[in-house]
């Protein structure tokens, strides 16, 4: 009979239609919206991401990578003593002005490199990252350049009455702030941010080989009363700090929920009218000896062939949506995790499910001599 | 013609002369309704329809005959009395077992075909069997069968509303007939149909549908269809008057009443 069930329902072809647009259009503006909310707050830990460091020491009360609550200078020291510590060093990450020619003033994210390391340094476009160790040396990340007027190696800046002079050119991805990156050596990223009595951010960390992460961790928060996060621990803290306190999650889950709303209610109508328009037929099928569960398998597999079919023709657009406007140095952030794509068939599935109870209770409900009454 | 306000034995009841009894209502009663709003659409039928005939159920309008032909067929649950086909009580069945027994035993011919208008017209012969559970491939080859016995075999894979009306209910005769039913209820099956085309349809259906182990019962207030039936019951008011063998068969040389004695609409939609 399931061959009849989908007859049934391709064969009105305007119903059909009605149903699969609409889910179409829904599944759509979940992944849409869904993306652009995961690229939102995903943008929020990318200045974590681009260090991978796989440990991150920083103040215990630090809520989030944007957050300046420095260390110790002896600090260091004492993540280095943890046993299980392979290496640590330090870094500073803090928002700076940079004076520009003319005469406006642009904020950008300024990374202070390890002066022997330059661990983090970022992969390069144009330049070499070894150039660091020159005097007044400085990388600036592409992504946000515009902002600096589109620098190129030799041109200067000015930050904190410091002359800064470009090197280098790296692919970095755009962040939540959209702040331009600027990398330094250590000692020389001391000069150009803001003069306090600390100025270390972080020590950043490796395991020794064999030992797991979780220990290290557990030894440097016992022994040095400080924060020690996994990167992703850190990404985490960070986007938790931006679900809380911001109204991203409100506003993009309250349209989410009309898009939910607006959906049952097409399809739920639809569903509806379909049953009603073809109630001599179900009726005739129940007169004929179909029983009621099959009735009801009937609708289900129309439920969910046009949740599958309406589901990818959404998705598919929305891949292509993410496609053009999307990407890592686009202005759009737009990221879809795979469960953000579960998440959005589940969804799908509970609109057509809820639909075709309305239409499933009809059907069951029906008398079958109703065929007799024409 | 007299109207008797009981049926006796040599007008109807279960223990009629004559033949082998395929189904039979004794005392069965059908409300509508409650308090001010009740309607009686049966009222205490006895009834029996026998193997091998054809029985014609006239009256007019709001009678009581389509109400008796969906209890009879296990559509519409009695208010009271019993109801027999073929030994199974039906009455005592619950939903599931009254679907079962109409799954296995009984055919429908409608009034306005009810042909699942996207499935070709072997697709929807073969819809019972499907229901039974027959695979599809087998089904569809059973279906064309069966068109072929109604003279549509090169229609198989039309849709109904390429049809004629006279194709679309010999359609629904072949799927009325497919699953081998042992009884047959057929609601004004030629009201939909001009008068040549039905007098086909009523010729075509008895020479395929009528068998020795097998009852058809036709609601109708055609004329035309009068000369087919083996037997006619009259109802009027919820009640079977009489049931009696049928005069107006081609061997009586009798011909049937005048339309206006017998509240006939011709090619019309009369409701019973």
């Amino acid at each position: 009979m399931w061959r009849v069930a989908i007859k049934m329902l391709m064969g009105d072809q305007a119903k059909y239609f009605t149903l699969v647009s609409s889910l179409t259009v829904v599944s759509f503006l979940f992944l849409q919206q869904g993306s652009i909310f995961c690229g939102l707050i995903s943008r929020t830990a990318r200045p974590v991401e681009v260090v991978g460091a796989p440990i991150w020491v920083c103040d215990p009360q630090l809520r989030s990578v944007d957050e300046n609550k420095p260390l110790l200078d002896t600090d260091l020291q004492r993540v280095r003593s943890v046993t299980g510590v392979k290496w640590a060093v330090p870094m500073i990450i803090q928002l700076v002005a940079v004076h520009l020619p003319d005469g406006n003033f642009q904020t950008v994210r300024l990374y202070g490199l390890d002066n022997d390391t330059f661990f983090g340094r970022p992969k390069m476009l144009s330049g070499n990252s070894d150039l660091l160790t020159q005097d007044e040396a400085v990388i600036i990340g592409q992504a946000e350049s515009e902002k600096l007027n589109n620098p190129k190696a030799g041109d200067t800046l000015e930050m904190n009455d410091n002359q800064a002079r470009v090197v280098g050119i790296a692919d970095v991805p755009r962040d939540f702030f959209s702040y331009p990156f600027v990398y330094a050596a250590y000692d020389r990223a001391l000069q150009y941010a803001p003069q306090q009595r600390k100025q270390l951010n972080y020590v950043l960390a490796a395991p020794t080989d064999g030992v797991a992460l979780e220990t290290v961790l557990k030894r440097i928060r016992q022994q040095t009363g400080l924060a020690a996060y996994s990167e992703d621990q850190f990404r985490w803290l960070t986007m938790g700090y931006y679900l809380k306190n911001t109204g991203i999650p409100i506003s993009i889950g309250i349209s989410l929920f009309m898009v939910f709303l607006v959906g049952i209610s097409i399809v739920g109508q639809t569903f509806y009218q379909f049953a009603l328009q073809n109630e001599r037929y179900f009726g005739a099928l129940k007169a004929m000896g179909t029983n009621s569960a099959t009735l009801t398998k009937m609708i289900l597999l129309q439920a969910f062939l046009v949740a599958l079919v309406g589901f990818g023709s959404g998705a598919g657009l929305g891949g292509i949506f993410g496609l053009i406007g999307g990407g890592k140095n686009s202005k759009m952030a737009f990221y879809t995790p795979w469960p953000l794509v579960v998440i959005s068939f589940v969804l799908i599935i509970l609109i057509c499910l809820m639909s075709a109870v309305i239409s499933i209770r009809k059907v069951v409900k029906l008398e079958p001599a109703v065929v007799f009454r024409g | 013609m007299a109207i008797e306000t009981q049926p006796t034995e040599k007008n109807g009841g279960c223990n009629g002369t004559g033949g082998r009894v395929a189904a039979c209502l004794r005392h069965v009663t059908k409300t509508f309704g409650m308090g001010t709003t009740e309607v009686r659409a049966l009222d205490k039928v006895d009834f029996e329809v026998r193997t091998g005939e054809l029985l014609l159920l006239v009256g007019p309008s709001g009678c009581g005959k389509t109400t008796l032909l969906s209890v009879l067929a296990g559509i519409l649950d009695a208010t009271g009395g019993e109801i027999e086909v073929f030994g199974t009580r039906v009455d005592r069945l619950d939903q599931a077992g009254k679907t079962s027994f109409r799954r296995g035993n009984v055919g429908f011919i409608f009034q306005q075909y009810n042909l699942l208008p996207t499935l070709t017209a072997a697709e929807n012969v073969a819809i019972p069997l499907l229901i039974h559970g027959e695979p599809y491939a087998s089904a569809l080859a059973r279906a064309r069968q069966y068109l072929e016995k109604v003279n549509l075999g090169d229609r198989a894979d039309f849709l109904p509303a390429t049809l004629s009306g006279g194709q679309q209910q010999r359609v629904a005769i072949a799927r009325a007939l497919v699953t081998e039913p042992r009884l047959i209820v057929c609601d004004e099956p030629t009201a939909a149909i001009d008068g040549e085309t039905g007098k086909m349809v009523m010729e075509m259906f008895r020479s395929t549908a009528l068998s020795a182990d097998r009852a058809i019962v036709v609601v109708t207030h055609d004329n035309r269809v009068f000369p087919y039936g083996d037997r006619i019951a009259e109802m009027l008011d919820g009640r079977v008057l009489s049931i009696h063998e049928n005069q107006y068969a081609p061997h009586h040389d009798t011909q049937p009443p005048h339309a206006a004695q017998q509240d006939t609409r011709q090619g019309g939609k009369e409701r019973s």
